[in-house]
């Protein structure tokens, strides 16, 4: 067939083709969902986000789902080893914002008219200060993603389990994280990772002291010890910028 | 089951038939007769690792000298139902040559058995040359034809090897392969429309099979590269476009049918094409004739840097392939050393120890000769030599250090060498073809650069004399919507490729000749 190249350009050579609107022929269009076969199956080749033996870091806010006394809001950072485009380790760092939530307040101040209803300021308890977690994450898939049909996104899907330790000044605790996220990358290096988490861990039931701050029944703020424990299932949504190195 | 039925026939009348005609056994030959008796016994009452040893035994005895040609053919028999094909074969070839003997016809037919299981040209050719199709067992008479075809098709005797083809009965196994084979002899014999005829027989033959059946899409892939030998471009990438794409002959359709749309001035669909055929899906794939095609349509729509671009990376592949082929086949024209190279690469390749850059023969030729039929089949017949080898060695009760066992290993040590050495010149042929290939290739690529130093500097000259010029080729905006009218999305190329994409490249650039 190479002889006939010069042959046909020797031919054809003063055919010219003019097309100024490209126009694309219906059978030239996708018509099949099933999948080019070859002997080692690879889903993708030249992936612009190489994730495989890189870090990543990452910082952001988060925000606990359903805690009822405290702030809600937390900072996050983590940083992660890529060991393959599938596993990776991951360290990640919670820092709950110091406070009490809008129904926390409410429940502080208490009500002095009838109906009266004792003040009960959940601070007094041991609460959750930051948290340091180590992790095993999974990369399920790898794709992309366009939203407006003018840019494309890549992304992943993880889901991540691991096991950490809670600080909350008087006490301690061990909790086990598990979670489920995907990352944005809007470059080969930037992103944005969004996750869902939950936290699992026995702490003080701040319920089962009375915690009143308003005079006169001031109560001192009890030692950790003094609480009764209860199982924690802390739901959080978390969203980082992340970089990768 | 048939082969057990013929064999025991066969025990039961050799004896009789022999002694009818000698004279009746002196006192002295009793003894001996009963040792024959006993070894076909053995041999009718299944256990035919003994049968073989005795018979073995005998066949070497002076005093069945008379008996030999008998003794011979009834142990190929016990070897061929052992699945010792090899051995079987080479005690038919014994009866076959020696001649003057009333078992040369059943011997060459166990012989053309024997050779068909283990795939062995040499054998066929030795079997098929000296057999009468009309004496052959009805049964095998099919095998027999689609042999001699493709004996013929070897030997470029094309209208003939058809013919046998086409002698392969349809409910026969070997109809599917016959009948493609038929096409491709037509093909090859200029016959086109007959050609035409055989892979539609094919297809029809196959319709209730899946979309993606093999020989389905191997008929149609017959079609459509006569369509292309007949110059209907377009239906032949009709043809093209109904191979699935989950079939494995897909890929070369890609490649293929870029000529057909070449041929048809699609110049667009076969970018198309190229952006598919050139990803990194196929670094592996050996084809310098798929980037000089590729420059060439540049050149048609006047995209000198793209073809640049395509002719640079030609230079930066095919011409060190070239060196590293070279520099191997002045090194040595050992046949085994050429075997051992791709033997190695491909238990590397298996384990996922390869290092490609490291070795004698370039991956991607080293890729291309390991999928050529001819070095398969020698592979192949390597192989089931072996598994023949291993087969003896783990026979119970020391067959294998019995003397039929020690001749039997001998006999396979023998021809595996000699299959190496075969397989070893098959690599070394498709390297001087190769090599010969793309001293013509790279003159080619010369000739491409040449004409696109000439396209640049027309070009120039135009724009020197002030004849309207666009400011701008259009593809130097990278910052263009599209609208895609029929309803498909747009997927801007970011330099990923997508194995669910492969095949819906498109090429959106325009002609930019003025």
């Amino acid at each position: 067939m190479t002889k006939s190249l010069f042959i046909l350009l020797a031919c054809l050579f003063t055919t010219v083709a003019h097309a100024d609107n490209i126009e694309f022929p219906d059978e030239e269009l996708a018509r099949e969902t099933t999948l080019p076969v070859f002997e080692k199956r690879r889903v993708v080749m030249n992936r612009l986000v190489e994730t495989e033996k890189r870090f990543e870091f990452g910082a952001g806010a988060g925000l606990e789902m359903n805690e009822p006394y405290y702030n809600d809001f937390m900072l996050q950072f983590m940083g992660t080893y890529n060991i393959d485009n599938v596993s990776a380790v991951n360290v990640q760092a919670l820092m709950w914002m110091d406070g009490l939530s809008s129904y926390g307040e409410q429940l502080k101040l208490g009500r002095q008219t009838a109906p009266v209803v004792e003040s009960f300021d959940a601070m007094k308890a041991p609460h959750p200060k930051w948290g340091l977690f180590g992790n095993y994450e999974f990369i399920a898939y790898y794709g992309k993603i366009s939203i407006t049909k003018q840019t494309v996104m890549n992304l992943n899907l993880f889901g991540i389990a691991g096991l950490g330790y809670i600080n909350m000044d008087t006490a301690n605790a061990i909790a086990l994280n598990l979670g489920l996220g995907q990352n944005f990358f809007f470059t080969k290096h930037f992103g944005l990772r969004a996750d869902v988490r939950w936290l699992i861990f026995q702490g003080p039931n701040a319920t089962t002291k009375q915690l009143r701050s308003v005079a006169p029944n001031n109560d001192p703020s009890p030692a950790a010890s003094a609480f009764g424990n209860r199982i924690y299932y802390n739901s959080q949504i978390g969203l980082s910028a992340v970089f990768v190195l | 089951m048939k082969r057990l039925i013929l064999l025991l026939a066969v025990i039961t009348l050799a004896p009789l038939g022999a002694v009818g005609q000698q004279q009746r056994p002196r006192g002295s030959a009793v003894g001996t007769d009963r040792d024959l008796a006993d070894a076909l016994m053995l041999a009718k009452s299944g256990k035919y690792a003994e049968a073989s040893r005795r018979l073995f035994q005998l066949s070497y005895s002076p005093r069945y000298r008379d008996r030999r040609m008998q003794i011979k053919y009834i142990l190929g028999m016990t070897l061929h139902q052992m699945k010792l094909n090899q051995v079987a074969a080479f005690q038919f070839i014994g009866v076959v040559k020696e001649g003057n003997n009333k078992y040369i016809k059943q011997s060459l037919e166990k012989l053309s058995l024997a050779a068909d299981s283990l795939g062995d040209d040499t054998l066929l050719n030795y079997a098929i040359s000296r057999i009468n199709v009309d004496e052959f067992p009805r049964v095998h008479r099919d095998m027999l034809h689609y042999r001699i075809g493709e004996y013929q098709m070897r030997n470029k005797q094309y209208e003939q090897a058809a013919q046998s083809f086409a002698r392969v009965a349809r409910g026969a196994g070997t109809y599917n392969i016959a009948k493609y084979q038929e096409g491709l002899a037509l093909a090859e014999s200029n016959q086109l429309d007959r050609a035409l005829a055989a892979f539609e027989e094919l297809m029809q033959a196959r319709s209730a099979a899946p979309v993606n059946d093999k020989t389905k899409v191997a008929a149609q892939m017959g079609k459509a590269r006569v369509l292309y030998q007949k110059k209907a471009w377009d239906e032949s990438l009709e043809v093209y476009r109904d191979v699935p794409r989950d079939s494995e002959f897909w890929h070369d359709t890609v490649f293929e049918s870029s000529w057909a749309m070449l041929r048809s001035g699609r110049f667009r669909s076969a970018l198309s094409n190229f952006n598919t055929l050139h990803s990194a899906f196929y670094e592996d794939n050996y084809m310098p004739e798929s980037l000089l095609l590729r420059s060439i349509v540049y050149l048609y729509i006047c995209k000198y840097d793209e073809m640049d671009k395509t002719l640079t990376l030609f230079s930066n592949i095919y011409k060190p392939v070239y060196t590293q082929i070279d520099r191997t086949l002045q090194s040595s024209d050992n046949a085994n050393r050429y075997f051992n190279m791709i033997n190695d690469m491909m238990k590397m390749n298996k384990k996922g120890k390869l290092d490609k850059m490291s070795l004698p023969i370039p991956y991607i030729v080293a890729q291309k000769i390991v999928r050529e039929a001819d070095f398969q089949n020698s592979f192949q017949y390597i192989r089931k030599l072996m598994e023949e080898r291993n087969r003896i060695k783990k026979l119970p009760g020391g067959w294998g250090a019995s003397p039929v066992g020690q001749y039997s290993i001998k006999v396979l040590n023998t021809r595996i060498a000699k299959a190496k050495e075969r397989a070893g010149k098959i690599v070394r042929n498709h390297l001087l073809l190769i090599r010969e290939e793309l001293v013509d290739q790279i003159e080619q690529e010369g000739f491409a650069r040449y004409e696109m130093i000439n396209g640049r500097k027309e070009s120039l000259k135009k724009r020197i004399a002030g004849k309207d010029l666009p400011d701008q080729q259009i593809d130097e905006s990278n910052k263009r919507d599209y609208y895609i009218q029929n309803g498909y999305e747009y997927w801007p190329f970011r330099g990923e490729y997508w194995l669910d994409e492969l095949g819906n490249y498109h090429y959106v650039g325009t002609q930019s000749c003025n």
